[in-house]
C-alpha cells in the first residue's frame, strides 16, 4: 500500500517537474518574480541590478533561498543589504553558479561561483542535496536560460572582519544573561581586557529571560547572552525601546544528563523515560521506570525556572507544558550549577541535567547518560545527532553597536576568539564551536550591526 | 516642667509671685513658664524621631507587604501558555487556532493576546479540537482587535484564598499556589531547631545564672555571644559540609545531601544564644531571698532550680523561647544552603524542603521583574511568614502578662 502509493507520488512528481521543465516561458529573473516562493529574491535582484546579468543567456544554476530563508535574516541584516547593493550582489552572485546544473548531474564538492569564483560547498547524502549549510527543497525549476534550485537558508560568503585593536576603544559594556553562556563571555571579556581594552566589562550571570528583561524592557544592558533565540514579545519589547535585536550565534550546548558515578544501573535513557522520570518527581521509583532497576526513589535535581535550561529542557522533553516537572514532588531547583552537581553526585539514585560544560568541569564525580544510545559530544552536538543539543547566543542591537564603539569592538573580537576557547582541551570551555557557515552568518549581522561597509569579501 | 522651674526658683516661699515681682523691676511682664530651651526640645526631638522611624518602618512594611499580596488575591496572575496563533484572526473571529504544545487550554479559560497595551481578553467557550477554541472575544473592558500570526498566548489563573491555604503544591508558573508546601517545612525545621535550642539554651542559661563561678561566666558569656556574631552563610555551610555528611554517616543513604534535620539543627544552635542570654536575664532578676529561702528550708541547689527559679522566672524564659522562635521561622541563609531548594510537601526530615524564607530569598536571586506571577507570589509568601511571626510575638505578650510573677 505504502509502496504504491510511493509510485503515485513518484509519478506525480514527475510528471510536474516535466512540465515545470516544459514551461520555460521566461529567464531565471521572470521565473523567480512569477513565483511566490521567492518573491523576496526577485525584489533584492532588482534592487541589486542584476536583473541584466541574470536574464542574460547563461545558462547558470541558481540556489534560491525561498522567502522564509530570507525571513530568518535579521530584520537589520535586510536593512543593510537593501542600502548596500555592492555586498547584496557579492551575496547573491554567491548563489549563482555558470551551467545548467539538474538535480540529476549535480556532483558533490566544491563548486565556482559568480562571486569572483568564491566557491560553494555542495554535499549529497540520503537526506538530499546540501549547499554549504542550506539544503535545496525544491529542485529543477526550469527557466530559458538556467535552473532554479530552490535552498533553506541564504548562502554567506566568507566575510573577513576588520582587525580588533582594543586598545582604540574606551568606556564601559554591561553583559546579562544566560548562566549557560557566561562563563563564554567572561573568558572573552577576560581576554579582551587582558589585550588592552581599559574599560570595565560587566557580565551577570542571570538566566536567559532575566537577561532579555534588561536587555529589552529596561534596556540596560549592551549585550545579553542567550542559550535560547530571542522570543516573539521579547524583540517586541526591545523594539519598543529602539533596539533591533542581533543574535550572534556563538556555539553550541549540549544538555548532560548526568547521575552520580556511583549509579551503575543506568548507562542510557529515551527521552520518553526522561519525561517519565522528571515528570514523575520522587513518587516513582527507578524500578517503575525499567523493572530491571533497584525500586529506590528519583531524587531529582533541575535548573531554576529562571534559566534557559530550564526553558531548553522544558521545551524539549514536556513540549513546552512545564506542568508535569512542576507538579512532580521533591524536585530541587537551583540557578547554581554547583548545587545541582553537589546534589547528584550525593546519592546512586539522583538524576539531574545542566550544560555540558558542567559536566566537562565535574567529569570524574560524575557519570553522563546516552540519550536515544548517542552520548553527548563535540561532534554529536554539532551534527546535531544527539537529541538535547541547543545554541548559545548573544545578541546586541545595531543601534547599540552604532552608538558605543566599545560594544561593536568587543562583539567582533568575540567573533573572531570564540572559537579557539570552546572544546575538551585544557583550558576550554565545553561548549561546541559553531562551523564556517555560522560563522560567516554572524560575521555579516556585524557587519550589518554596525553599518560598516563591507571590507575584504 | 513650670511647675519644676517655679519649684526650684529662688521665689519658692516668698509671697509674692515671682513674674509680679519681676514685672515690677524690670517694669515689663515677664514671664517664666515659656522659656524656651530649644537644644532641649531639639533632643527630644530627635528621641522621638528615633523612636517613630523604627514604628513608621514597620507600618511601611505592612503597607506594601499588604498591598502587593492583595493585589496577588485581587488580580488575575498570567501565566505564559507556551503557545501562539498559529493564524492571524480578525477582530470579528471566534474561533482561534493555537499550536500544539504549551499549557492545555479547557474550557472556562481566560486567555490574554498578546503583550501590553496591545493585549486582549478572551474567554474560551468551547475547545472545538485540539488546535481550534471558540472564545468570547473582547471580555473584561479589553477590545476586541486583530491579532496577528505567532500572538504569545497567556492564561488567567485567579488565586483565591480558600485555594491558597488549601491547595498542597506551590508552583507559581503552573498556577498553583497552596502555600502549605511552605509553611510545613518551615515549621518542621523550626521544630527541630527548638528541639534542639530550648534544652541547650535553657542549660546554659541555668548554669552561667546559678552555677558558674563569676570567673567561669566571666569567660562563658562572652564565648557564647560569639556564637550569636558568626554570620549565617557559615552556618550553612557548617550544616551542608559537616553536620550532614555526619547525618548521612549515622542513619545511610535516606537522608538527602540537602536536608531539613541539618538545617534545622543548625539553625538551633545559631539561637542557643538567643534563648541563653535572655532566659539567664530572667533567672537572675529572680529576687535573691526567693533563693535564700529556698535553701534555708534545705532543698537542693537543682531543687532551688526546678521547684523556684524556673516558675519564678516563666515569664522571662517563655519570652526567650517565643523569641528565638520566630528567629527560627525566619532564618534564611541557612535553609537556603541546606535544607533543599524546591517546595516539598514533607514531615520527613532527610528529606528535602523549603522554607518561606528560603523560598523567597531563591525566588528572588537573579532579576525578579515587577508584575510577574514570580513576583506577585513572593509578597504573599512574605506576608505568610509576616503573619505568622506577629502571631508568634502576640502570644508571647500574652504569656509574659499570664505568667508574670512580681516579687516586690
Amino acid at each position: 500500500m505504502v509502496r504504491k502509493l510511493a509510485i503515485v507520488v513518484g509519478i506525480l512528481l514527475l510528471v510536474a517537474s516535466f512540465s515545470s521543465v516544459a514551461a520555460q516561458d521566461g529567464t531565471i529573473v521572470d521565473v523567480a518574480a512569477g513565483n511566490e516562493d521567492f518573491s523576496t529574491l526577485a525584489g533584492l535582484i532588482q534592487s541589486a541590478g542584476l536583473t541584466d546579468a541574470l536574464s542574460a543567456e547563461g545558462p547558470f544554476t541558481v540556489f534560491a533561498p525561498t522567502n522564509e530563508a530570507f525571513a530568518a535574516l535579521p530584520q537589520p541584516v535586510m536593512d543593510y543589504l537593501g542600502t548596500n547593493t555592492d555586498l547584496l550582489s557579492q551575496v547573491l552572485n554567491y548563489h549563482v553558479v555558470e551551467g545548467s546544473m539538474m538535480s540529476g548531474d549535480i556532483a558533490a564538492g566544491e563548486v565556482a561561483t559568480l562571486d569572483m569564483g568564491n566557491t560553494v560547498n555542495v554535499a549529497v547524502d540520503d537526506m538530499g542535496v546540501h549547499v554549504n549549510n542550506a539544503t535545496v527543497v525544491t529542485a529543477d525549476v526550469a527557466a530559458s536560460n538556467g535552473v532554479i534550485h530552490a535552498i533553506d537558508s541564504v548562502l554567506i560568503p566568507a566575510i573577513t572582519l576588520p582587525e580588533v585593536d582594543p586598545l582604540a576603544v574606551t568606556e564601559n559594556i554591561v553583559i546579562a544573561g544566560s548562566s549557560t553562556v557566561y562563563p563564554v563571555t567572561q573568558r572573552i571579556a577576560d581576554l579582551f581586557n587582558q589585550d588592552g581594552f581599559g574599560g570595565t566589562i560587566t557580565v551577570d550571570s542571570i538566566g536567559s529571560g532575566a537577561g532579555f528583561e534588561r536587555f529589552c524592557v529596561n534596556a540596560e544592558t549592551d549585550i545579553s547572552n542567550a542559550s535560547r533565540p530571542i522570543k516573539a514579545e521579547e524583540v517586541e519589547a526591545c523594539q519598543g525601546n529602539g533596539r533591533a535585536p542581533l543574535g550572534f550565534y556563538i556555539g553550541i550546548d549540549a544538555l548532560a544528563i548526568t547521575v552520580s558515578s556511583e549509579n551503575d544501573f543506568v548507562d542510557s535513557l529515551t527521552l520518553e523515560q526522561l519525561a517519565q522520570i522528571f515528570g514523575g518527581g520522587t513518587n516513582i521509583t527507578w524500578a517503575d521506570v525499567n523493572p530491571a532497576w533497584p525500586a529506590e526513589p528519583i531524587q531529582l535535581y533541575s535548573p531554576g525556572s529562571d534559566s534557559g535550561t530550564y526553558d531548553y529542557f522544558v521545551e524539549a522533553i514536556f513540549e513546552q507544558d512545564e506542568t508535569p516537572i512542576q507538579n512532580a514532588g521533591g524536585v530541587q531547583f537551583s540557578e547554581d550549577d554547583n548545587v545541582l552537581v553537589v546534589g547528584v553526585e550525593s546519592s546512586p539514585y539522583a538524576i539531574g541535567y545542566f550544560g555540558f560544560a558542567y559536566y566537562q568541569e565535574n567529569k570524574d564525580r560524575l557519570k553522563v547518560v546516552s540519550i536515544e544510545g548517542v552520548t553527548p559530544s563535540e561532534e554529536t552536538g554539532a551534527s546535531g545527532e544527539y537529541p538535547l543539543s541547543r545554541p548559545l547566543f548573544i545578541y546586541s542591537a545595531p543601534s547599540i553597536m552604532q552608538e558605543k564603539a566599545q560594544v561593536a569592538t568587543f562583539i567582533n573580537y568575540y567573533l573572531q576568539n570564540v572559537n579557539a576557547q570552546l572544546g575538551t582541551g585544557a583550558d576550554q570551555i565545553g561548549y561546541i564551536p559553531t562551523n564556517e557557515y555560522i560563522q560567516r552568518q554572524s560575521k555579516l549581522y556585524w557587519l550589518a550591526g554596525t553599518g560598516a561597509m563591507s571590507s575584504g569579501m | 516642667m513650670a511647675q519644676e522651674m517655679s519649684l526650684s526658683s529662688p521665689a519658692v516661699g516668698v509671697r509674692i509671685p515671682l513674674a509680679e515681682r519681676m514685672a515690677a523691676e524690670t517694669g515689663r511682664e515677664a514671664s517664666l513658664n515659656r522659656r524656651p530651651r530649644f537644644a532641649e526640645r531639639a533632643i527630644g526631638l530627635f528621641l522621638f524621631a528615633c523612636g517613630a522611624l523604627s514604628i513608621l518602618t514597620t507600618v511601611g512594611f505592612t503597607i506594601v507587604l499588604g498591598s502587593e499580596a492583595l493585589r496577588f488575591f485581587a488580580t488575575m496572575e498570567w501565566l505564559n501558555a507556551n503557545k501562539q496563533t498559529t493564524a492571524a484572526v480578525t477582530a470579528a473571529d471566534s474561533r482561534l487556532t493555537v499550536g500544539t504544545g504549551g499549557s492545555t487550554i479547557q474550557v472556562g479559560d481566560m486567555l490574554r493576546l498578546g503583550i501590553g497595551d496591545s493585549a486582549e481578553q478572551v474567554r474560551v467557550v468551547e475547545v472545538a479540537e485540539a488546535e481550534t477554541l471558540v472564545v468570547e472575544r473582547g471580555v473584561d473592558g479589553t477590545q476586541a482587535i486583530d491579532h496577528t500570526v505567532n500572538t504569545p498566548m497567556f492564561v488567567g489563573v485567579q488565586v483565591t484564598l480558600d485555594k491558597f491555604l488549601t491547595d498542597t503544591k506551590w508552583a507559581p508558573q503552573i498556577g498553583r499556589f497552596g502555600i502549605m508546601e511552605l509553611v510545613i517545612p518551615t515549621l518542621v525545621i523550626t521544630i527541630i531547631a527548638m528541639v534542639v535550642s530550648i534544652p541547650l539554651g535553657l542549660g546554659a542559661a541555668v548554669y552561667i545564672a546559678e552555677y558558674a563561678t563569676p570567673r567561669v561566666r566571666g569567660i562563658l558569656k562572652p564565648i557564647l555571644e560569639i556564637l550569636a556574631g558568626i554570620p549565617t552563610v557559615v552556618y550553612g555551610y557548617f550544616a551542608l559540609t559537616f553536620i550532614t555528611p555526619l547525618l548521612q554517616a549515622i542513619f545511610g543513604l535516606n537522608v538527602k545531601v540537602y536536608n531539613m534535620a541539618s538545617a534545622g539543627i543548625v539553625v538551633g544552635i545559631l539561637i542557643i544564644p538567643t534563648i541563653s542570654s535572655i532566659g539567664e536575664d530572667a533567672l537572675r532578676a529572680v529576687p535573691r531571698a526567693l533563693r535564700e529561702a529556698s535553701y534555708g528550708l534545705g532543698a537542693t541547689k537543682l531543687e532551688t532550680v526546678y521547684k523556684v527559679l524556673l516558675p519564678a522566672a516563666l515569664s522571662g524564659i517563655v519570652a526567650a523561647v517565643i523569641l528565638g522562635f520566630s528567629r527560627a521561622v525566619g532564618e534564611t541563609m541557612i535553609v537556603l544552603i541546606a535544607s533543599g531548594a524546591g517546595p516539598n510537601l514533607t514531615v520527613n526530615p532527610f528529606d528535602s524542603a523549603e522554607t518561606m524564607a528560603g523560598h523567597i530569598a531563591r525566588i528572588s536571586t537573579g532579576d525578579l521583574s515587577f508584575g510577574s506571577i514570580d513576583y506577585n507570589s513572593v509578597f504573599a509568601v512574605g506576608l505568610t511568614l509576616f503573619i505568622m511571626t506577629l502571631l508568634l510575638n502576640f502570644a508571647s505578650t500574652l504569656v509574659t502578662r499570664r505568667f508574670r510573677e512580681v516579687y516586690q
